[in-house]
């Protein structure tokens, strides 16, 4: 038991907050309702940018691409099912309309990148297949022309 | 007589189970979380017990995080909402954390599955670099370089990503003794992006720590009250 929690707050320091979207400005201005970015909270600060931030920092990018290469089409599944859980720290001292606006956005913004790079990955993998059995078809087309002429 | 060797022996086993390890915590704290964009100081009490974790907000709200197993449960006691996040891992406090990580032998590092690399010699102290041996954990973490003063005190963990890319930072300060231990106050960590830029900085400053204190009734037995307002978020 003092084992697991000790690993868990291990990867907890470790990789809290520690992986960057390249575009998080694209999602930070996307596609949120007017109405809900000039809403005012009793706690300060806009729980829509702050989330925004938040997912495209904390979603392991690199591990939801990976997970796409090597699992193809159940990667992308996973990374649509798996919703990514928001860093405790950024909810305190926080009001619950904030809460409950970080959180919903949180867990969009981090599926959404979490798909797209697991989609990505198992792009990257269709491609690899693909050039391996044009590779081979090739390949058998130049031996069988070889056999002809023979 | 039989009473002072009573005692003698409550103080002995006591000595003993709680020497150097912390199985219980109580102290007021003053968490600051900045973004690029914000700023948050939050302050309260924080409690720790059974490998469990409540956080009593005091200001700039009124709020109640409580870290339990898998469960991280915040309530408003003001509105009586709360929200009641399921985890498929244990969810912790990352701050606090690194305070009990520097009771640890090597920070709890070694037992974990980490090897001591190298030791690389400073001015005052060393820096000890850990490797992780799970191959798993490779693929993510390159090492964790732990600076550590004379006096074997922790001053500060600097944790590697893949291509020794700095993903986090965290200073250790302010040691006071506090019972049989010597404990930081002060806990600040930076993290970085992937291009070297802050994307938060969270400083946690501890007052009145007490040690294997007692822990309340009511702390002990937090629950979210029947009456509140429960979201339910599975993660």
């Amino acid at each position: 038991m003092k084992k697991a929690f000790f690993m868990l707050i291990l990867l907890a320091v470790a990789f809290s907050g520690t992986f960057m979207s390249a575009e998080q400005n694209v999602i930070i201005m996307g596609g949120q309702p007017q109405q809900q970015q000039q809403q005012s909270y009793s706690s300060g600060g806009d729980p829509i940018t702050a989330s925004a931030i938040a997912a495209a920092t904390h979603v392991n990018k690199m591990m939801w691409w990976g997970a796409g290469c090597l699992f193809g089409i159940l990667g992308v599944g996973a990374a649509y099912l798996i919703e990514p859980s928001p860093p405790a720290t950024m909810l305190m001292g926080k009001d619950a309309n904030y809460a409950a606006i970080f959180t919903e956005n949180y867990k969009n913004t981090g599926k959404s990148i979490q798909t797209k790079y697991a989609l990505y990955g198992c792009l990257v993998e269709g491609l690899l297949i693909s050039l391996y059995y044009l590779f081979v078809i090739i390949l058998f087309a130049e031996v069988a022309d070889d056999l002809y002429y023979y | 007589m039989k009473k002072t060797l009573l005692v003698s022996l409550i103080l002995i086993v006591s000595a003993l189970v709680f020497g150097d390890r912390i199985n219980k915590l109580v102290a007021v704290v003053n968490i600051e979380v900045t973004t690029p964009k914000e700023s948050t100081v939050s302050e309260g009490r924080l409690f720790y017990f059974d490998y469990k974790i409540l956080l009593e907000v005091t200001n700039p709200i009124q709020q109640k995080m409580f870290f339990s197993d898998n469960v991280l449960s915040i309530y408003y006691p003001d509105s009586k909402k709360a929200f009641l996040f399921r985890s498929k891992i244990t969810q912790t406090f990352p701050l606090f954390a690194v305070l009990l990580m520097t009771v640890e032998d090597d920070l709890g590092l070694t037992q974990l599955g980490f090897k001591l690399e190298r030791t690389e010699k400073k001015k005052q102290g060393k820096i000890f670099v850990f490797v992780p041996e799970n191959e798993m954990l490779r693929k993510e973490l390159e090492s964790y370089e732990v600076e550590i003063d004379g006096n074997g005190l922790v001053l500060s963990i600097r944790v590697f990503a893949k291509g020794r890319r700095l993903v986090s930072e965290t200073a250790i300060s302010d040691y006071k003794e506090t019972g049989n231990l010597k404990l930081p106050h002060l806990i600040n960590t930076i993290k970085y992006d992937a291009k070297g830029n802050v994307v938060t900085s969270e400083k946690m400053t501890m007052d009145s720590i007490i040690v294997n204190a007692m822990i309340p009734k009511r702390v002990k037995e937090f629950s979210l009250p029947e009456d509140a307002e429960v979201e339910e978020i599975d993660w």
